[in-house]
Parts: C-alpha cells; sequence; structure tokens
C-alpha cells in the first residue's frame, strides 16, 4: 500500500459521507497561508481518532466553529445539541467518515486495522503529540460553514 | 398483534435516535436505549426486547463483547450489528461468534429495516 492510497482513501471519506450525512461539499484547498500546524493542533473544537493493526494512525480534525455547530446541528435534525452531548455527535462523525475509509483499506489490502473510540477536545485542552513521528500528511478544507483540516500521522505494520 | 420491541445499544444519540425514528415509522418499538455494553447487558434483563441493535465501537467492553455476553445469558436473543467498520474482516468477526447480520454505518434505511425483518423470523416456524 503506498502511502498515496492511505491518503486518498481518506480524502474520499471525509467528501463522500460529509456529503451523505449533513448535505455540504468540501473543496479541497492549498492551505500554505493557513497558519502553522502546531497552532492548528493545539487550539479550538478537535476530534482524534486511531487505527491500529495493518495501519497505525493517528487521524485529527481541527473543526472552525461555525463548521462543527453545523455538523452538529444537521445531525441532530436542525437543532444544537446540548454541551453535554456536543461530542457525541462530532465523536459518532468521525467514527463513521474513518470507519469507511479504514473499512476500504482493509478490504483493498486483505489486512487488519481497527479504530479506536474518537476523543474530542475543546479549546484549551492539549493534544499528547507523541504520534508525530509518524508519517504525516494534511488534507484542508473550505466549506461555506468554514474550514476543516485533517491531519494523518500514520506507519505500516511493517515499515 | 403487538409490535416488535428493540433495544438499542450505541454510545451515540445521533445513531439512537435515526433508528427510532425509521423504525417507529415501521411497525417497531424502540424501548430502551443503552450508552454502552454494560448498561446494555443489564437493560437487556429488565427489559428482554426482541431484538438488539448493537454498535461495535463503544467506550469500555466493544459490540462484540456484548454480544457474546448477551448470547451467553439468553441463547435466544436476536442481535442486529452496527459498525462504521464494515471490511470482511469485521463480518468474519460477526460470523465467528455466531451472528448473522451486520450493517454499516451510515446505513440505508431499507437495509435497516429488510435486515430486522429477516431476524423477526429468525427462530419462527
Amino acid at each position: 500500500m503506498s502511502d498515496v492510497d492511505v491518503i486518498e482513501l481518506f480524502d474520499k471519506a471525509f467528501y463522500e459521507v460529509t456529503k451523505k450525512l449533513v448535505k455540504i461539499d468540501f473543496e479541497k484547498t492549498s492551505d500554505e497561508r493557513e497558519k502553522g500546524e502546531q497552532s492548528l493542533l493545539n487550539q479550538g473544537c478537535r476530534e482524534l481518532i486511531e487505527t491500529k493493526g495493518s495501519v497505525n494512525s493517528v487521524v485529527v480534525c481541527q473543526f472552525s466553529e461555525e463548521l462543527y455547530r453545523f455538523i452538529t446541528t444537521a445531525m441532530n435534525c436542525g437543532e444544537l445539541p446540548s454541551e453535554d452531548e456536543l461530542h457525541l455527535y462530532l465523536n459518532e462523525y468521525m467514527n463513521i467518515i474513518c470507519g469507511f475509509a479504514v473499512s476500504q483499506m482493509n478490504n483493498l489490502t486483505g489486512t487488519k486495522s481497527r479504530l479506536s473510540v474518537p476523543e474530542y477536545f475543546q479549546e484549551g485542552e492539549l493534544l499528547d503529540v507523541s504520534f508525530q513521528k509518524k508519517q504525516r500528511q494534511r488534507i484542508t478544507y473550505e466549506s461555506k460553514y468554514g474550514a476543516l483540516h485533517v491531519f494523518l500521522f500514520y506507519s505500516f505494520q511493517n515499515d | 398483534m403487538e409490535n416488535t420491541t428493540i433495544m438499542v445499544v450505541d454510545d451515540s444519540p445521533f445513531a439512537s435516535k435515526q433508528i427510532k425514528d425509521i423504525v417507529e415509522e415501521n411497525g417497531y418499538e424502540v424501548i430502551g436505549y443503552a450508552k454502552n455494553g454494560e448498561e446494555g447487558v443489564r437493560m437487556y434483563d429488565e427489559l428482554k426486547p426482541d431484538i438488539v441493535i448493537l454498535d461495535i465501537i463503544m467506550p469500555g467492553i466493544d459490540g462484540l463483547e456484548t454480544a457474546q455476553i448477551l448470547m451467553k445469558n439468553n441463547p435466544k436473543v436476536k442481535i442486529l450489528m452496527l459498525s462504521s467498520l464494515c471490511d470482511t474482516g469485521t463480518l468474519e468477526e460477526v460470523k465467528g461468534i455466531g451472528l448473522k447480520f451486520l450493517i454499516p454505518k451510515p446505513w440505508e434505511d431499507d437495509v435497516l429495516l429488510a435486515t430486522l425483518e429477516m431476524l423477526k423470523k429468525q427462530g419462527e416456524k
């Protein structure tokens, strides 16, 4: 499996599943003009999920405030979830998208990777950055509700 | 004729609400929600639903382990597994513990309903 395949699978998952779940289009953009990676990884609303198995990865998403409010509202039938439940909706969004990508990866390669339960990080909470030694890629999407930055840190079992 | 009763075990309120909306329009009744496997096992004993819809990826004991506990305690339990991870390996794991049904998240409503119908008829003469 090449590096490009992993990115393509996650890119396809973010685009297609977001469209299906909350009916918005993402446009992939160049993020040269954006703030530094470390800054984005540690600010605002973020979700983290891990895969373990043939591909060991950490996926971190950083949502604009407007975007996460839109996604969670759309998933809750048009009503913004309570603060207590909001993270559960974002967890499910991540779970569904990353599950879609990893299922395809497993089927295409005949290998096995498993998903963790997603974790939510709110403004002010720092991420454990020990995973950053792995290969890394970043995808930035723009939507009419703001940006989504997807950070992929990964390695293959046989690396 | 009484509705077929369902208990949903899923940490996601999104999934639970979506399931309730679709199944209750189609002759089923959701009689309980559990947010994790432990709660699901306890709730099953209290409610004795006809069908359990059980997510695989959950905090604490996962759906596969929860299913095994439910099946050990209640050999006739009818379980529909749900998962965002729906590859052939996961399907083999589901079959490996003696279950037949796994549907992906996000699901198609007609697939969910057709699978529930099959489960409902399972064991009927």
